[in-house]
């Protein structure tokens, strides 16, 4: 079977700075892939390749059979991205936000409306929706960023430090509903800082240092090496020594080596 | 069933504006409604005024046969020649308003990453940029329309279509340029070494980058294709082939530029998005070497200030005065320049050169840093985890604006009274000109800085523009006049309410 993302040498450079060095990376269907990396490490870089809105200098991405580059239109109708630093309309109410999407992946009209009473539902805006998103508070208006981006559903999610802000009530309800996304068959790349959450709910991790794949395998492999006597037992541990911040003296696990 | 994509995108534009409209108060909607009132009454009285002294026929014009003199001119040819040059002013601005509504104003980055047919996407911002030009149009044509009444009506009917049909000229240029020029840039798959690499930052990137500036050159012949059309309308006081002729050459390569421009939108435009997107991510750092701390040392502008608003003050002259050092250098070339001119005007020409002084003040307060420092994504926050009150951080930015504007228009002003002591020319003529220009550029400032919080550049741009543009005219009538385009220009802020209503988004800041 296709991968739903295929990524083959993608390379980035911003002038004399490589942000992205040849990265290859494929995202089958039903994965959660978790994608951690210091600052500037080339996540957010990455992910803006994927959903079309980076050139990328170097590299083939495919979403499906589709050529990222040579059909965005195509890749946009099977992607979702919800970036870092949101763009929304906020002359619009959250409920016409959602229409408005809604009508540009072209859903029918009783689809829509199931759909968005659900999503406002779990994403407890359903009192809000008549509210302009400029409104909104930070975390209302990512809700309101990510409910978009369920809308389809598309089949791959990208998710750019998309929990930042957000209460510890609606991290858990979204948590739950983008693991039951994964599980009806969609795959989603969620970048954050938080790597507890990252264990919890994520199926692989991939980990990115300048520019970088240092780390990619599947959740349940690296839990089974955590190993309290080696210091190594959680995410965080293994992320201080691959992003190298415990100093050149710490040792990696052999078998956690790319 | 749903909505085609165009309908969809065009609606979300009117519901937002709808939403803007009803969603504000009844005191912001009764006075944005009296302002609009008061600058159409503005315009129109300020055409009425100034309309014998353009209808005066000049000396002698260009023509499409040659020069032609005096006795052969026809009223209202001042006019049209007054309506052309702000034609092309206007074009000047509208060719990089295009380029921001293609390119980089939020909405298009709201909806660049939802999956709408290049069809659609094109239509929508067709639509939005000739809604644009014909707000352009429509408001700076008002102040010829009192030529009709005042003895030519030929006069206003060429004057308003020139108006109008000028910005529509240069946004299908402006489009069809722009495009090609990205699609010339982002458009090749890969070079002969396998790499999509494009040099945004510097060499052929910047081409794409400045094609704005390529576009106004060719919106500019156009515009003057279009004039010299109308005005044997203006001659003959009837339309003619000659007129015929000329609009639909202007109008015909605005179409064909237009054609060009969806070629190369519906096959690179995404490419070229993310050209801009990556170029604006990454901009450039202009900034004076500053390794050690000047924090300790006072201005003494802070004596005017109470103690508490003091570091606010001085934070805003080290960051901006560094930020934008470059416009410090700015400054002292743009005295010589008038030091040289001051010299070769004629003193009887007093009043129009020290009003066409005006763009240069526009330019040097879109770049100063007290406009800087209220531009959204630029500004600094108030340092609300200090004991520092909204009150003194106001009073800080006042005195920083202030000084900006004293520092470059102050030598100015010097300059301008000055020439008296050298040439024997009248010093009351020359104080005037300098306190109008003083007074236009507090305005001026304050108007760029207050709308900064608010308004994006590009609007900014237009709404001083348009308020210079009466100021320039009236005040180029007599030394005394002056003042009245002055205050003329202060009404011209309520544009904001018309143009606010075309953005329905805005970027959330970082």
């Amino acid at each position: 079977m296709a991968p739903l993302l295929e990524i083959q040498g993608l390379t980035k450079r911003y002038r004399k700075l490589t942000a992205v060095d040849g990265l290859n990376l494929r995202i089958e269907p039903g994965e959660f892939v978790g994608f951690i990396g210091p600052n500037g490490a080339g996540k957010s870089t990455t992910m803006g390749s994927i959903a079309g809105v980076l050139n990328p200098d170097e590299g083939n991405l495919k979403v499906g059979e589709v050529d990222i580059l040579a059909d965005p239109i195509a890749a946009r109708r099977q992607i979702s991205f919800v970036p870092q630093h949101l763009e929304l309309y906020d002359y619009l109410t959250g409920l016409e936000y959602l229409q408005f999407v809604a009508g540009a992946k072209q859903m029918q009209d009783a689809e829509r409306d199931a759909q968005i009473e659900d999503l406002l539902e779990m994403a407890e805006l359903t009192k809000a929706k008549h509210r302009l998103v400029k409104e909104y508070s930070g975390g209302m208006a990512r809700k309101l960023a990510i409910c978009a981006a369920l809308l389809g559903p598309p089949k791959l999610l990208l998710l750019d430090e998309s929990f930042v802000g957000l209460d510890p009530e609606s991290t858990f309800t979204l948590r739950k509903r983008l693991v039951q996304f994964c599980e009806g068959g969609g795959a989603i790349l969620l970048s954050s800082h938080i790597l507890d959450m990252l264990e919890r709910i994520c199926t692989r991790i991939v980990m990115l240092v300048d520019g970088q794949l240092v780390l990619d395998e599947p959740m349940a492999s690296l839990k089974s090496r955590f190993d309290a006597k080696d210091g190594v037992d959680t995410l965080t541990d293994l992320y201080m020594i691959k992003a190298d911040k415990l100093g050149a003296t710490e040792s990696v696990p052999e078998d956690s080596e790319e | 069933m749903p909505q085609s994509p165009t309908s969809l995108l065009l609606g979300a534009r009117k519901r937002a504006a709808l939403n803007r409209w009803s969603m504000a108060s009844g005191t912001t909607r009764a006075s944005a409604t009296v302002i609009l009132i008061a600058v159409v009454a503005a315009l129109l009285l300020a055409g009425h005024f100034a309309a014998e002294r353009l209808l005066i026929p000049p000396i002698e014009t260009m023509t499409p046969t040659g020069f032609e003199a005096r006795s052969k001119q026809v009223a209202g040819q001042t006019a049209v020649e007054l309506a052309f040059w702000i034609s092309t002013f206007i074009g000047a601005v509208f060719s990089f308003r295009v380029m921001e509504m293609l390119f980089r104003r939020p909405d298009i980055r709201t909806v660049d990453k939802l999956p709408f047919p290049m069809v659609a996407l094109f239509a929508d911002r067709l639509v939005v940029a000739f809604l644009e030009a014909l707000v352009w149009g429509l408001s700076t044509s008002l102040f010829f329309v009192p030529l009709a009444w005042n003895g030519s009506p030929w006069g206003a009917i060429v004057c308003v279509l020139l108006l109008i049909l000028s910005p529509i000229v240069t946004l299908g240029i402006g489009m069809g340029v722009q495009l090609f020029a990205g699609a010339g840039e982002f458009g090749g798959s890969t070079s002969p070494d396998g790499q999509r690499s494009v040099d945004g930052y510097g060499g052929a990137g910047q081409l794409f980058l400045f094609a704005p500036g390529i576009a106004l050159a060719g919106a500019a012949i156009a515009v003057m294709l279009l004039k010299l059309g109308l005005q044997e309308a203006l001659r003959l006081e009837a339309f003619n082939r000659a007129t015929a002729t000329g609009v639909l050459i202007a109008l015909g390569l605005s179409v064909v530029c237009t054609f060009l421009g969806w070629r190369a939108f519906s096959q690179h435009y995404f490419k070229m998005l993310a050209g801009f997107r990556e170029a604006d991510f990454v901009g450039f750092a202009a900034t004076m070497d500053y390794q050690q701390s000047a924090f300790d040392q006072s201005h003494w502008l802070e004596r005017f200030l109470p103690q508490e608003a003091r570091g606010t003050f001085r934070r805003h002259l080290l960051q901006y005065g560094r930020r934008f050092a470059l416009t410090r250098y700015a400054y002292p070339l743009l005295w010589l320049m008038l030091g040289l001119a001051l010299f070769n005007f004629s003193s009887e020409a007093l009043p129009i050169w020290a009003t066409s002084l005006t763009p240069m003040i526009f330019l040097v307060s879109l770049l100063d840093p007290w406009t800087r420092q209220n531009t959204p994504g630029i500004r600094t926050m108030p340092s609300q985890a200090l004991p520092v009150t909204t009150q003194h951080e106001a009073m800080a930015s006042q005195l920083f604006a202030a000084r900006e504007v004293m520092l470059f228009l102050g030598p100015c002003a010097l300059l301008i009274s000055g020439v008296p002591l050298i040439r024997s020319s009248f010093m009351l003529d020359h104080l005037l000109a300098s306190l109008l220009l003083l007074g236009m550029g507090v305005v001026v400032t304050l108007a760029q800085g207050a709308l900064a919080k608010t308004t994006e550049e590009p609007a900014r741009a237009m709404i001083t523009l348009a308020g210079i543009v009466p100021t320039a005219i009236i005040g180029g009538a007599s030394v005394f006049g002056m003042p009245v385009g002055l205050g003329v220009m202060g009404g011209a802020l309520a544009l904001v309410v018309l143009l606010g209503f075309f953005q329905p988004s805005r970027v959330a800041e970082a």
